[in-house]
């Protein structure tokens, strides 16, 4: 499947976008010519130059380079976030279909009260709680999406548990643990994987929404929804000053949404 | 020896009950190979959960030489689930998609019984010779084997314990003709060799002729008719019975 | 309809060379029933769908010839097809489930059928439809129209698709393995609805791996294998002396318990 995966166009398409902003991420201190915080006021709003590649910002720091620490921020956090939820997702998922219906009917109640809150509610008031930092970031964001992700698998694992195979490994002397480890999370991996993926293209979205809002991260935190919101006042002047941000979004968002749909098409190909 | 007595089921739909076994007294003898025939709907495969421990009776119970069978008991016995085992109807969805043919065979082994890796490679490779499965789908996955690869594979799941009770539900339903000679053959050879009471369930009379020592009818949930089988027809005397083998010929 | 002839039809993929239908001949007249007999992959259901047209051109290779009263089917559009077919062609699949609407009863849609290929007012619709059901052996017709497919069994479902080609008076029925899914008693009662189609008139078409629900039908029957046909004849004289090993191999294994008299008690 993996090689069919690679022969999918959106597939690789999706791959290569995930790859670059990967990439600035990971080697941001090598790819960027400047420090992104180092101002400089004498290079207000510089044009496009050899020194500065996509011009300065309205106090003078490196354009580029605070788009390619950027893509450290947002996927800073977005991936340990993601990683918090596919761990808590799964436990209290899998825990819900197997763990009996007084449980089940406990963690379900739980699920509906959080997932009737918009995310984004209950993002702004964790953070306004807990204050500005990406420690707040990270925890708000998971407050938010936790409930759909362990919904999603319960319905998956709801599914799975009334499989014959299901039973037959029971009979076999399978404890309930084994039978969650071995049989039934393998076989809902590959639905939840593109959960996850779609996922860390709503939380990069939640976090520049939140720099945008003023929230969450300090103010000059190189962040592209943090820049977005600085440019906000320079629309007609500089107007490049929003697009470069919002491309960047754009891209990040995109290439996690275009694998996981891809990923989804070839499942549902197979099955 | 498996004893159901005085088993009943009813299952509850809001406020309509059905009745899916109405106070069945059945026993399963080592050695016996018995076949339980009926329509569809007419409660064997609920009994044979029952028998085998998969769900609880509504009243009633099932011992093994004295000791209460039930998913309960299962959960906490393992001696239990080595015991009885159950070959299910679809042999695909028995099977977890993402385990080879090998694990497949060998989780019960590794579950149930203590055994070392080379002891456990011994035992899969001739649990797969006895079944006649080549070696070399050991590694194969059930999506690449074929319906008959598939139910062989459950049979020696099944067996991988020595089970002294062996349940076969439909066991060749989906297979085409040929193969379903083959397999009721291998049923039976098994059957010889290990000794295990065996307990197959069918709508197919022919089937149960050819294969039982013991033949039990059941209808809308009772047990009709309980007799060993020795190749004389007129050993069966119930009317339905005598419906069931009229069904069987083919044309008047 | 008269007759619906095949000559020469053959099937392939167009990747690889082998046929999966190698050169199959028949002829069904009306009133008579024609048995495709063999286990899955013989080409038995290959040959069913190229004789409806609902091969694929992109992936299947279908030459020779099928004809209905005279006028060609293959290589002829989906429309063009339909116009020769009309509403003489009753198709009933293994699952009956996936040729009715869930949401709708029975009933209902019995009378969207007959109102877009008959004339009749709904008075004499309902006559025709109840009729219809009982003749395939639906005695409780009130329960059956007023019921949605998922209260129905299997075997029920089967019967209500042959009403249906009862009704709208189908003079070619195909079925694609009817009687697979269900048991002894409801294959007997299923093929009886089947008879009782034939009987009427209509020419059947029946798809099979089940020798016995091939006997209790009768007509002609082709022992399919590997996309050729091994044997053909009256269904009960190749019963009862089988040509070829491959026949013989399925006539023991279709009746294991043979050597009982079954008139013995």
């Amino acid at each position: 499947m993996i090689k069919r995966l690679f022969r999918n166009p959106q597939a690789i398409l999706g791959l290569a976008l995930i790859l670059i902003v990967l990439l600035a991420a990971l080697l941001s201190p090598l790819l960027a010519p400047h420090d992104p915080n180092a101002t400089d006021l004498t290079k207000k709003y510089v044009p496009p130059c050899p020194e500065y590649p996509l011009g300065a910002d309205e106090l003078g720091r490196c354009e580029l380079s605070r788009l390619i620490y950027g893509a450290r921020a947002s996927l800073g956090i977005s991936v340990p976030v993601l990683l918090i939820l596919a761990v808590l997702g799964l436990f209290l998922g899998a825990l819900s279909a197997c763990g009996g219906r007084v449980l089940d009917h406990i963690l379900t109640f739980v699920c509906d009260t959080f997932i009737s809150f918009p995310q984004l509610v209950i993002a702004i008031a964790i953070i306004g709680i807990l204050g500005t930092g990406v420690r707040s970031v990270i925890l708000s964001i998971v407050v938010a999406m936790w409930a759909w992700f362990a919904r999603m698998v319960r319905s998956y694992a709801t599914l799975e548990m009334g499989k014959d195979y299901i039973l037959a490994a029971r009979l076999s002397g399978c404890g309930t643990v084994k039978l969650i480890c071995l049989h039934l999370i393998p076989n809902i991996l590959p639905q939840f994987l593109v959960y996850l993926s779609t996922g860390v293209a709503s939380s990069i979205l939640m976090v520049s929404g939140f720099a945008f809002l003023g929230l969450g991260l300090p103010p000059e935190t190189a962040e592209w929804g943090g820049m977005l919101s600085s440019a906000r006042g320079t629309i007609y002047t500089h107007p490049e000053m929003l697009v470069y941000p919002g491309i960047c979004i754009l891209i990040a968002a995109a290439g996690f949404n275009l694998f996981g749909e891809a990923l989804r098409d070839e499942l549902e190909g197979e099955g | 020896m498996l004893i159901a007595e005085h088993v009943t089921k009813t299952y509850k739909n809001g406020k309509a009950e059905t009745t899916a076994v109405k106070d069945v007294s059945l026993s399963l003898f080592p050695g016996e190979l018995t076949v339980l025939v009926g329509q569809s709907g007419c409660g064997k495969t609920t009994l044979s959960r029952i028998l085998a421990g998969i769900i609880p009776p509504t009243s009633g119970s099932v011992l093994l030489n004295g000791k209460n069978v039930s998913p309960p008991a299962r959960r906490k016995n393992q001696q239990l689930n080595a015991e009885i085992q159950v070959v299910m109807q679809d042999a695909g969805s028995a099977l977890d998609p993402h385990f080879s043919v090998y694990r497949s065979i060998a989780e019960p082994i590794r579950n149930l019984l203590r055994l070392s890796k080379t002891e456990e490679k011994a035992r899969v490779a001739s649990l797969m010779e006895r079944v006649r499965l080549p070696a070399s789908l050991a590694d194969r996955r059930p999506g690449e084997l074929s319906g008959g690869q598939l139910k062989r594979v459950c049979i020696a799941r099944a067996l991988a314990t020595s089970p002294r009770y062996l349940i076969f539900d439909e066991a060749t339903s989906g297979l085409d003709v040929l193969v379903k000679e083959t397999i009721l053959d291998l049923i039976r050879e098994l059957h010889r060799e290990t000794g295990a009471a065996t307990l197959m369930i069918t709508h197919d009379m022919d089937a149960a002729l050819y294969m039982a020592d013991r033949i039990a009818v059941m209808l809308r949930g009772e047990i009709v008719e309980n007799r060993l089988y020795t190749g004389d027809l007129s050993c069966l005397t119930h009317p339905y019975s005598h419906r069931l083998l009229e069904q069987m010929e083919p044309y008047a | 309809m008269r007759e619906l002839c095949a000559n020469e039809l053959t099937v392939s993929l167009k990747r690889e060379g082998k046929p999966l239908v190698d050169k199959i001949s028949f002829r069904l007249g009306e009133g008579k029933s024609l048995i495709l007999l063999g286990e899955s992959g013989c080409g038995k259901t290959m040959t069913c769908r190229a004789v409806m047209g609902l091969l694929e051109k992109r992936r299947f290779h279908v030459s020779g010839s099928v004809s209905l009263d005279g006028s060609e089917l293959l290589g002829l559009s989906e429309k063009k097809r339909a116009g020769v077919y009309g509403k003489r062609l009753a198709f009933i699949p293994q699952n009956p489930m996936t040729a009715l609407d869930p949401s709708v009863s029975i009933g209902r849609q019995m009378d969207e059928t007959l109102r877009l290929h008959t004339k009749l007012n709904s008075t004499r619709r309902r006559a025709r439809i109840c009729s219809s059901l009982l003749e395939s052996g639906l005695e409780e017709t009130e329960r059956v129209c007023r019921a949605r497919p998922n209260m129905l069994s299997g075997g029920m479902l089967q019967r209500v698709l042959i009403a249906v080609a009862l009704s709208t008076g189908a003079e070619l029925v195909i079925a694609d393995e009817p009687t697979t899914a269900l048991d002894v008693v409801l294959r007997n009662e299923t093929v009886d609805a089947f008879v009782h189609l034939r009987e009427k008139g209509a020419a059947v078409l029946f798809v099979t791996h089940d020798f016995a629900a091939a006997l209790r039908l009768g007509g002609e029957v082709l022992v399919m294998r590997e996309g050729t046909v091994v044997e053909r004849g009256d269904v009960r004289e190749v019963w009862a002396s089988p040509g070829s090993e491959y026949t013989k191999a399925l006539v023991r294994a279709s009746a294991l318990s043979k050597g009982t008299s079954y008139a013995d008690c």
